[in-house]
């Protein structure tokens, strides 16, 4: 699958993906893999509709993402895939998913969250689980739109 | 009255609120909120507060751009509380029209009002056909 960005957003689709990294790359599909949203179909019509076409989009668990991803569907399409937290990422690379690069556009501040970047906050556990995406030669690539620069996060979680 | 909440990206709801009082004088029960560095989690925290707040009233929900994570959030807040009701597109002529109508109209009236009020001030201007 032609990956064109892999993205965690705490927020998923909103504005800075649709007019800010759409409109740039010009998927032929954006991708959410989220387990709660797979599972609820009010929530997928929901997402839908904030996705002007002619993006397709899809909803997938982490699991069947994952599956996807190993076997190399979507051949034909260049996705955007967006995950909402860094566990979810974490998930699927710990089955073998093998990734270059992921972009960290929106982890907002939770309780205990400590502050990296003003769009980016990462409690302990993100920590960690960061720190296992570097080691697998993952260069996380802090940025929320393409206007701004990108930021490599790497040194600032290991 | 209607208690009214604006929920936009950056500092537009406060701005709207304020520019409103410069035309029509001060006025309570509305809220500004913006989503700013907020998770959609602290954001939905956040209006579901203020909507406790106004349990009394009624309440209209304004935000920005429906798509964004303001229209997210309070779209799931109507979801959780199908009383509240959220209008996308706010624009000034819209907060101006629900500030003046909502101690006279009913909530349903309201809400077709400042719609249309909202809708019916974007428009091509013509000064030949004034």
């Amino acid at each position: 699958m032609p990956l064109s960005l892999v993205r965690i957003d705490d927020r998923l689709i909103h504005g800075q993906v649709v007019l800010g990294w759409a409109r740039l790359l010009k998927p032929d599909r954006i991708v959410v893999a989220n387990d709660r949203i797979a599972a609820n179909l009010w929530e997928r019509k929901f997402y839908t509709a904030s996705v002007p076409p002619p993006v397709k989009v899809s909803f997938l668990s982490i699991e069947e993402t994952t599956v996807e991803l190993l076997n190399n569907l979507f051949t034909n399409e260049s996705v955007l895939m967006l995950f909402e937290t860094v566990k979810d990422v974490h998930t699927m690379v710990q089955k073998g998913v093998q990734l270059e690069e992921i972009n960290v556009g929106g982890l907002h501040y939770r309780q205990g969250a400590e502050e990296l970047l003003p769009f980016v906050f990462v409690t302990e556990e993100d920590r960690v689980l960061l720190r296992d995406l570097v080691k697998s030669g993952i260069t996380l690539l802090a940025q929320d739109i393409p206007g701004n620069s990108p930021v490599v996060i790497n040194s600032m979680v290991v | 009255m209607v208690a009214g909440i604006i929920v936009t990206h950056g500092k537009l709801a406060a701005e709207l609120l304020e520019t409103a009082s410069t035309i029509i004088g001060e006025f309570s029960h509305c809220h500004a909120v913006t989503n700013s560095s907020k998770s959609p989690q602290a954001l939905y925290d956040e209006v579901h507060a203020l909507l406790e707040s106004e349990q009394d009233r009624r309440c209209i929900v304004f935000v920005d751009y429906f798509g964004g994570s303001c229209s997210h959030t309070c779209l799931r807040i109507e979801h959780a509380r199908p009383e509240t009701c959220v209008i996308s597109g706010v624009n000034l002529p819209m907060l101006l029209a629900f500030l003046n109508k909502r101690e006279t109209l009913s909530f349903e009236d309201l809400t077709g009002e400042v719609v249309k009020r909202g809708q019916d001030s974007v428009r091509i201007l013509d000064p030949s056909k004034i």
